[in-house]
């Protein structure tokens, strides 16, 4: 994120934080909960766990979406 | 129609217990910020990358952004919304059939007119509310940072985008109808868009084309006229009417 | 009276014909075991009989009203072979989604619920269904099968994936229900039919081969062996020749096909030549040796 970089002073940033917090919270979030989530599980209903890992990482929100509709499963480990 | 309200009680339940709901609302608000997030950072964006051009001789200009650009991001977004709604949906009709748990209810007595319309129904609304949430909270941003001069005809050119949206919805419930695996359904309705799309390169079809609505930002700018598209209007709204009228015909030959 | 009625039946998948001419009937309060081996068309010919599959020609009537493809008579419960279920719901909210689906008043479905979570021995089960053993699974498909009272209740084998104590489990509870509803259920699992059924048929190259009362039949066809164990071995051939029977390789007599008469006869003459004997059994025919004798193997 070097885009932080520019944002130098305190008025700028006041300017983003309406939408930095709650896209910095979402994403993060996503991102925590899919990798414990595909940790805690062997077995996936697809894919595998190296996949949902780069896809997660990689994938900024979106991999996460796609690992909780399609690849965890609601199987009892 | 036996069935159809108990089904459609089980649909959005499924939903809700399975998270889908969450997870939905929270990707729709998500991209509902990212438009004008994105709008918004962009001067600071090109401030960054000026001092590499200089280098390369190349002097940028101030950049200013406007409800415009917001609107020019949240449009494009959409389409990457819309695959992630298909890719999700696209196993709501074949998996109940290859797994057979479908077979119980059929069973009891909940007629295959019933099941897909509660299918679709459910589909077309977690689109439809999940569409104008993200609508809303980008509107909601978007009015903060700039006023909204620059996008007379936005709503115009959302409600076209939805009714493009909910085309492709219900083309992918007739899908489901024919093919067995989720993967097809996938496929014929990245299809069923790309074919037309592609079509559009020929000028000439361009206003009889459904992909014709989500070229949003000249509808947003008034720079294009609602009547010049009527024809793609008429033909995608026909879309729709078809492929609910289709589905229970096409699902009787499903078996199980 | 006959609760379901089975005419004619033909089915062919592709150039494979499953059902040729299929032909049976069930009485109203009794439990019908349908066997036939492994691919016979037994699941082909159940789901025919709910309207799941549409029959090439033929004619199937449950309560005297036609089956159609496509509607479900509401007579029928059905427990498909491995029952699938929503995971994310509990055994309650299963159940109701199924007494909503057919229909049922909120107050009716509460109290039917309680009755048959009690019967199948899941009332104190709280969990999800994705926890279920494969047993529970099954006593819950009897219960939603069983949830609207049908006059008529289809098992397609319920107890072929099961262990012995889940099997016994399944078969009680199939017998317990045995007062309300008829019982019409496939299986290639003879010692099951034994245990519960009345009445029987045997599916075989597409036609019912043989079919009728359960007691009736085994004693129909008894064609019993009666076989002799000596306590001396050194008169053996000698003593099979006398009262016409043949030696076997672990040494006993055996005087196949013997009837009551040829059994007395034999009595008779173990007694007058003082024949020494160990055992004598005359062996009831069980419906393995039925079956695999109308099959033709």
């Amino acid at each position: 994120m070097n885009i932080l970089a520019e944002i130098n002073n305190f008025e700028d940033l006041k300017e983003y934080l309406p939408f930095l917090i709650p896209l910095a919270v979402i994403q993060l979030g996503f991102m925590i909960a899919a990798l414990v989530s595909i940790f805690k599980h062997h077995k996936y209903k697809t894919g595998n766990r190296v996949l949902w890992v780069i896809l997660s990482l990689c994938l900024s929100i979106i991999g996460p979406v796609l690992y909780f509709a399609l690849g965890k499963t609601d199987e009892e480990d | 129609m036996s069935g159809f309200s108990p089904f459609l009680k089980k649909e959005f339940f499924e939903l809700y217990r399975r998270r889908r709901l969450l997870l939905f609302s929270i990707l729709f608000v998500f991209f509902g910020i990212l438009a004008p997030a994105s709008a918004k950072l962009t001067p600071a964006l090109f401030k960054l990358m000026s001092e590499d051009f200089r280098q390369q001789g190349i002097t940028i200009g101030e950049v200013t952004v406007s409800a415009y650009n917001s609107w020019e991001q949240f449009f494009g977004n959409l389409s990457l919304q819309l695959i992630v709604f298909v890719v999700v949906f696209s196993g709501s009709v074949t998996n109940e059939f290859e797994s057979s748990s479908i077979v119980p209810l059929l069973a009891k007595g909940l007629s295959r007119t019933s099941l897909i319309l509660s299918k679709l129904c459910c589909g077309l609304c977690v689109w439809t509310l999940g569409y104008w949430l993200s609508f809303s909270v980008c509107l909601g941003y978007t009015r903060y940072y700039w006023d909204s001069s620059t996008v007379p005809g936005l709503y115009k050119a959302a409600l076209l985008w939805w009714l493009f949206s909910a085309a492709v919805v219900c083309v992918m419930f007739l899908f489901s109808c024919v093919v067995r695996t989720s993967v097809q359904v996938m496929l014929c309705t990245g299809a069923a868009v790309i074919v037309p799309y592609l079509l559009s390169a020929v000028k000439p079809a361009k206003r009889f084309l459904p992909t014709s609505l989500i070229d949003a930002m000249p509808l947003c700018s008034n720079a294009k006229n609602v009547s010049e598209i009527a024809p793609a209007v008429i033909i995608t709204a026909v879309t729709v009417l078809a492929c609910i009228l289709l589905c229970p015909f096409l699902i009787r030959k499903k078996s199980v | 009276m006959s609760i379901l009625e089975v005419k004619d039946l033909h089915k062919s998948f592709g150039s494979k014909t499953v059902l040729d001419g299929l032909s049976f009937s069930v009485s109203e309060g009794s439990v019908f075991g349908f066997i036939g081996s492994n691919g016979a068309g037994k699941t082909t010919t159940m789901k025919i009989i709910l309207g799941l599959l549409r029959a090439d020609s033929g004619e199937v009537t449950v309560c005297g009203e036609k089956v159609r493809f496509g509607c479900t008579e509401k007579h029928i419960g059905y427990l498909p072979d491995v029952p699938e279920f929503y995971s994310y719901m509990t055994a309650k909210e299963y159940l109701r989604l199924c007494g909503e689906i057919a229909g049922m008043k909120q107050s009716e479905i509460k109290k039917r619920t309680a009755e048959l979570l009690e019967l199948v021995g899941l009332a104190g089960e709280k969990h999800r269904i994705k926890g279920y053993s494969r047993g529970m699974k099954q006593r819950l498909g009897i219960a939603q099968a069983l949830i609207n009272s049908p006059r008529l209740l289809i098992c397609d084998e319920p107890t072929s994936a099961l262990d012995p104590v889940g099997r016994k489990e399944i078969l009680d509870i199939i017998s317990s229900a045995r007062g309300e509803t008829s019982v019409l259920f496939s299986t290639h699992i003879l010692s099951d039919v034994e245990r519960i059924c009345d009445s029987m048929a045997i599916l075989n190259g597409g036609k019912n081969a043989l079919s009728g009362d359960v007691s009736e039949l085994r004693s129909r066809r008894s064609r019993s062996d009666l076989l002799i164990t000596l306590s001396d071995h050194a008169r053996l051939q000698s003593t099979a020749d006398l009262l016409g029977g043949t030696v076997n390789e672990s040494g006993v007599i055996i005087i196949s096909s013997a009837s009551q008469e040829t059994v007395f006869k034999t009595l008779s003459a173990i007694s007058e030549h003082k024949i020494p004997v160990l055992k004598v059994e005359h062996a009831e025919p069980d419906l393995e040796q039925l079956f695999m004798e109308v099959i033709g193997k």
